[in-house]
């Protein structure tokens, strides 16, 4: 599982224990983003620039919930940027 | 009439506004609940760190006590001392506390021990029939200075089993002693029966007996009524939660029987048999 696969599965399970089940569905819908198992949180980040995918899976849930849904995310993935160069993090969570 | 209320449409601000406030609210119970979990995690860490060092401490004094009765003992049986009767009886009330103290440790130890599954027991085949029997022996004399009458019936069979005679004999004693302790004026009859299957040990008294609040707490450590210290001062609570411990690790069942306050008790133990 790549950093950014990582990332897309820590940010989904928080937001899945805020609103539940639809988390997994909302993620569903962004666009480079393959759901494999939601059981086992399998996601895999494709189909072009993972950045840009991050970005589009923290602007799905900002739509709907806000700017509370968007610091959930930044925490969430705040372990996994250490291992990333400035140039590599995604704009939505710097 | 109809209540339209249901049907009057919000704008899509109106729905966002909802949706993120309902979110939010969402998030602070997760984030309470993180905390919960987290403060949780800590108390489970101290709790686990403050048993480790009172089992430390016990061990210890144990240690201590072990070591003075020693000396209690080789006071008392060396005849080259040449002490004085009432010296004796000093040194004999000496002797008698330490050994109570060791006895206190030994079974806040064990009670431990067995809430950790640290305890190790020797299993083998024994004769259960033996070890009641050598028990009631050893008590035979705290029973007559009490001016209790002591009874002991043993219906016809073997009472051969597996399991470790040392703790079922602590387990018997405990038993026996707490009759003795809690038994002011009367009897102390025991039996043991059997079955294809299994043995049966009942001790029954005419003491103080068993209140309802005790009985859901009877077996567990420090489980004990609130004035049962005025009756047996030494009482730690321990006792009953080690024959609990030993028994369960033999595959048995131990409970008690009480009408009540003052109506005397019945303590049982069951255990499996070789057939």
């Amino acid at each position: 599982m790549s950093t950014f696969d990582q990332i897309a599965v820590k940010i989904i399970k928080e937001q899945e224990l805020i609103i539940g089940p639809l988390a997994w569905q909302e993620a569903g819908k962004v666009n480079g983003m393959n759901i494999i198992n939601t059981q086992s949180g399998a996601v895999v980040v494709e189909n072009g620039d993972p950045k840009l995918v991050i970005d589009k899976l923290v602007a799905q849930y900002d739509r709907l919930f806000g700017r509370a849904s968007r610091e959930v995310c930044k925490e969430a993935a705040a372990p996994f940027l250490t291992t990333l160069t400035p140039a590599e993090v995604p704009f939505s969570l710097k | 009439m109809t209540d339209n209320s249901a049907n009057i449409p919000i704008s899509s601000e109106e729905y966002k506004k909802v949706t993120e406030e309902l979110y939010k609210q969402n998030l602070d119970v997760v984030r309470l609940y993180k905390q919960v979990e987290e403060l949780n995690q800590q108390l489970e860490i101290a709790n686990e760190g403050q048993a480790n060092l009172i089992h430390i401490i016990n061990h210890q004094i144990k240690g201590y006590l072990t070591k003075a009765r020693l000396v209690f003992d080789d006071l008392l049986n060396d005849t080259s001392y040449n002490f004085s009767e009432k010296a004796k009886l000093i040194v004999k009330q000496g002797y008698d506390s330490v050994t109570e103290g060791v006895d206190f440790v030994r079974d806040f130890l064990n009670a431990s021990n067995i809430e950790r599954g640290t305890f190790t027991y020797e299993m083998k085949p024994i004769d259960f029939k033996k070890i009641v029997t050598e028990q009631v022996d050893k008590q035979k004399n705290a029973v007559e200075e009490k001016g209790l009458t002591y009874e002991l019936n043993i219906s016809e069979g073997d009472y051969n089993m597996i399991g470790d005679d040392a703790e079922l004999g602590q387990a018997v004693r405990n038993l026996i002693d707490n009759s003795i302790k809690y038994t002011l004026a009367g009897s102390i009859k025991i039996q043991i029966t059997r079955d294809k299957q299994k043995a049966m040990l009942k001790i029954q008294d005419t003491g103080v007996g068993i209140s309802d609040e005790l009985k859901p707490k009877l077996f567990t450590k420090g489980g004990r009524d609130k004035d049962s210290q005025k009756i047996n001062v030494n009482s730690t609570g321990f006792g009953l939660s080690f024959v609990k411990g030993v028994v369960d690790a033999h595959k048995g069942r131990v409970w008690a029987e009480s009408e009540g306050p003052d109506k005397g008790s019945t303590f049982y133990i069951e255990l499996p048999v070789v057939r």
